[in-house]
């Protein structure tokens, strides 16, 4: 049986273990809006003797790991394709002909004016608008090139910037980690601390996939790019973004440089915005650039090739039309009406013989067929078809991200509130433990006062 | 499952969230009128829409092209009806100067005239059209085609133009298609010269040129006719083709108006159902019992 001194002592740890309650309850309620806040709960339980009361362990925090990786990788996933969308919906105005601009309305402005040279070569007024239709031609080219090239430097910024963030969020795990470990050592760190590590790194997640690992000493290890060390206990690695073999600017890959100064290139998918930011550069962006040069560097050596088998109007044979490289790297960044036939409009070769000038259409009739001929790029697509192949490949990345983004995004929602369900706070939870603390507050005061007039009586009696 | 407060703040800003781009949707459809506007939006819609584009480009060349060659054959055409009446009265003018009985002063008045028909002859032949082509020179359209002589310096090449598509017409027309070799000019120099000279005999030959030029013009008015008239019918074709695409483009990209605007309807009313809902939501609470 219980003495008097042990009834006081159950009132009051009772009366601590109330006030720990109501402790937390107040806690989780003011962090009800906290990002990354995870409900704290006591653990209760009976004194080992049933007569001594009640003890309590904790406060610790709610967690579901496997919930909050899954929801780390949909996130990682999602931010691919957010990352992709970022430089794909930049460059679309550029090669989108629905709006009536552009490059293709510049092919096919230029073909019609060829078209309607034909019904009258001799016309100075028809050869004026041909020319003025392939300054157009050459204009576009150059904008959408530079365009194309402005949207690729900017995207592999973006992808600088990103993996700068994500090596400022690496070293604030580390020093999370270090905070952590100190704890570990000697009591249970604050929960507070894992909380802000556990935003951190669903903050990365975005950035890029990783996989973490819990180690025994409290601390995690991140990993990135098929398993290259970003955190390792205090230790952080940092992430930057390397140009490409020559040529330049072609892609754009991250490298890892672990704090001894060893330089570690990606073993696998980056994943995250980083990934869909390279993604987009290496496999759309600089692919658009390349079919772009391919494009106006066979428009240049076909079209000058026929233009040179022609008569112009003075009888001479045609020179070159357009001017350009002798490659096909930047091409269409260079695409230029050629300077002797620039306002010379007599010089544009439309005849097939020297008898033939002026009216002799049949040169400008091929150079107008040219339009539909498969062979002048040698990829059995013609010049219009490759502009589209190009716009249907942007077209299609940028559907693609949007698709698996709108899943991703499901797929996170759902995710987010099963997590949001098990580690959030309730109010109302919170509410009720809060008036059942009072309660039990109330009990085991009530349980004090009557030990206490109970010791009274035995102290009369003594007396 | 337990209902936190995150959970439901995430449920009611995505919910809302998804409420309002659905309205944004709709909304921005009814304001554009067009089911897409970028390739993305519909890889197949927009490689068609645009492919119609290019066809509509070309029916706009071809038809320049064919207003040109029609005007240009309308030109020829009138030119040979009126050729056809000079010789019609060179040949009345013949035979009537074939009469035994005419003298020589006679015959050299009526030289005159004929002189004249000449000069009206020549005037067709090297009609200029109003950006300066000669009419009747083929291909070599900035040479006169002939000269006083009656001879020939354009270029017997013509030229074919696309009017529509797949659809060639010779456009050009050269003099000796018309005027003949040796050209109708040099037949009336030949015929005034015969009568100023008193040629009896050389007259009386006339008659015989004079009809076989009238033949070979009635034969190639009937081709300049032939081809006008096959001009002037395409415009059918590239009518009809206009109004094919454009209507092909308008089914696959314009939109539905009474099915937007029932969408955005129905967005906004979900829109309007989610607000209240969220409403609700937030109010259910045992706060105001507990606290």
């Amino acid at each position: 049986m219980a003495s008097i001194n042990e009834i006081l002592s159950i009132g009051k740890g009772g009366m601590n273990v109330s006030k720990a309650l109501l402790s937390i309850a107040g806690t989780n309620m003011a962090n009800v809006n906290t990002p990354g806040y995870s409900r704290e709960v006591l653990t209760l339980e009976s004194q080992p003797y049933a007569s001594l009361g009640v003890r309590s362990s904790g406060p610790d925090r709610v967690t579901n790991p496997f919930l909050a990786d899954t929801l780390r990788n949909i996130t990682g996933a999602l931010g691919f394709y957010n990352g992709q969308m970022i430089p794909l919906t930049a460059i679309e105005p550029a090669v989108n002909d629905l709006d009536g601009t552009g490059l293709g309305q510049a092919l096919t402005t230029f073909h019609g004016s060829l078209q309607e040279a034909t019904a009258n070569p001799a016309s100075e007024v028809q050869r004026m608008a041909l020319l003025e239709s392939a300054e157009f031609l050459t204009q576009s080219f150059k904008n959408t090139s530079e365009q194309l090239v402005d949207s690729a430097e900017k995207t592999r910024d973006q992808a600088e910037a990103t993996a700068q963030h994500l090596t400022g969020l690496a070293a604030q795990v580390a020093n999370l980690n270090e905070q952590i470990m100190v704890y570990d050592h000697h009591d249970s760190p604050p929960n507070v601390l894992k909380d802000t590590r556990e935003a951190i790194l669903l903050e990365m997640s975005e950035l890029v996939d990783i996989d973490v690992l819990d180690t025994n000493d409290g601390s995690i290890s991140v990993f990135i790019a098929g398993g290259r060390p970003l955190v390792d206990h205090d230790l952080a690695s940092t992430v930057s973004i390397t140009p490409s073999d020559p040529p330049a600017g072609t892609a754009a890959n991250i490298e890892i440089r672990k704090p001894n100064g060893q330089e570690l290139k990606a073993l696998g998918e980056t994943g995250g915005n980083l990934g869909g930011l390279l993604e987009a550069h290496n496999e759309v962006i600089v692919n658009s650039m390349q079919e772009l040069d391919a494009m106006a560097f066979g428009l240049i050596e076909a079209f000058n090739a026929q233009h040179e088998a022609g008569f112009d109007l003075d009888g001479n044979a045609g020179g070159e039309f357009f001017t350009g490289l002798n490659q096909v790297e930047g091409a269409a960044a260079l695409i230029a009406v050629a300077a002797n036939i620039k306002d010379q409009p007599s010089r544009i070769a439309g005849s097939s013989s020297t008898g033939g000038v002026p009216g002799n259409n049949d040169n400008l009739k091929i150079l107008v067929d040219l339009q539909n001929d498969d062979s002048v790029l040698g990829t059995g697509r013609t010049v219009m078809e490759a502009w589209f192949d190009i716009q249907v490949n942007v077209g299609s990345a940028i559907s693609a991200a949007k698709l698996g983004a709108n899943a991703e995004s499901a797929s996170r929602e759902q995710i987010a509130h099963l997590l949001a369900g098990e580690v959030g706070v309730s109010l109302d939870e919170e509410l009720i433990s809060m008036n059942k603390a009072n309660q039990a507050y109330d009990a085991s005061g009530a349980l004090i006062r009557a030990a206490e007039e109970m010791s009274d009586v035995l102290l009369s009696i003594v007396r | 499952m337990r209902i936190t407060e995150p959970l439901v703040n995430q449920f009611i800003s995505n919910r809302n969230a998804a409420a309002k781009q659905a309205v944004y949707k709709t909304t921005e459809k009814v304001i554009n009128g067009k089911k897409f506007e970028s390739i993305a939006d519909s890889l197949i819609g927009a490689q068609r829409i645009i492919n119609l584009d290019d066809s509509l480009a070309n029916l706009d060349r071809f038809q320049s092209s064919k207003t040109l060659v029609e005007s240009d054959l309308r030109s020829a055409d009138a030119a040979v009806i009126s050729t056809i009446e000079i010789m019609i009265t060179a040949k009345e003018m013949a035979v009537q100067m074939s009469n035994e009985s005419l003298n020589a002063s006679n015959l050299a008045a009526q030289a005159e005239a004929v002189m004249g028909l000449k000069e009206q002859m020549t005037d067709i032949a090297n009609t200029r059209l109003a950006d300066g082509r000669y009419l009747f020179s083929g291909v070599a359209e900035h040479t006169i085609p002939y000269d006083a002589a009656g001879t020939y310096q354009g270029s017997t090449e013509n030229r074919d133009v696309e009017i529509a598509p797949g659809f060639n017409m010779q456009m050009t027309t050269s003099g000796p298609e018309v005027f003949g070799d040796p050209s109708t000019i040099k037949i009336l120099d030949d015929f005034a010269i015969a009568l100023q000279n008193n040629d009896k005999a050389a007259i009386k030959d006339m008659l015989t040129q004079l009809d076989d030029a009238m033949a070979n013009m009635s034969i190639e008015h009937t081709s300049v006719g032939g081809r006008l008239s096959n001009t002037i019918e395409t415009q059918d074709i590239l009518d009809d083709l206009r109004v094919q695409y454009e209507t092909q483009k308008s089914e696959i990209q314009d939109v539905d108006f009474a099915r937007a605007i029932s969408d955005m309807t129905m967005a906004e009313t979900s829109m309007t159902a989610v607000v209240e809902a969220s409403k609700r939501m937030m109010g259910a609470t045992a706060l105001r019992w507990l606290s």
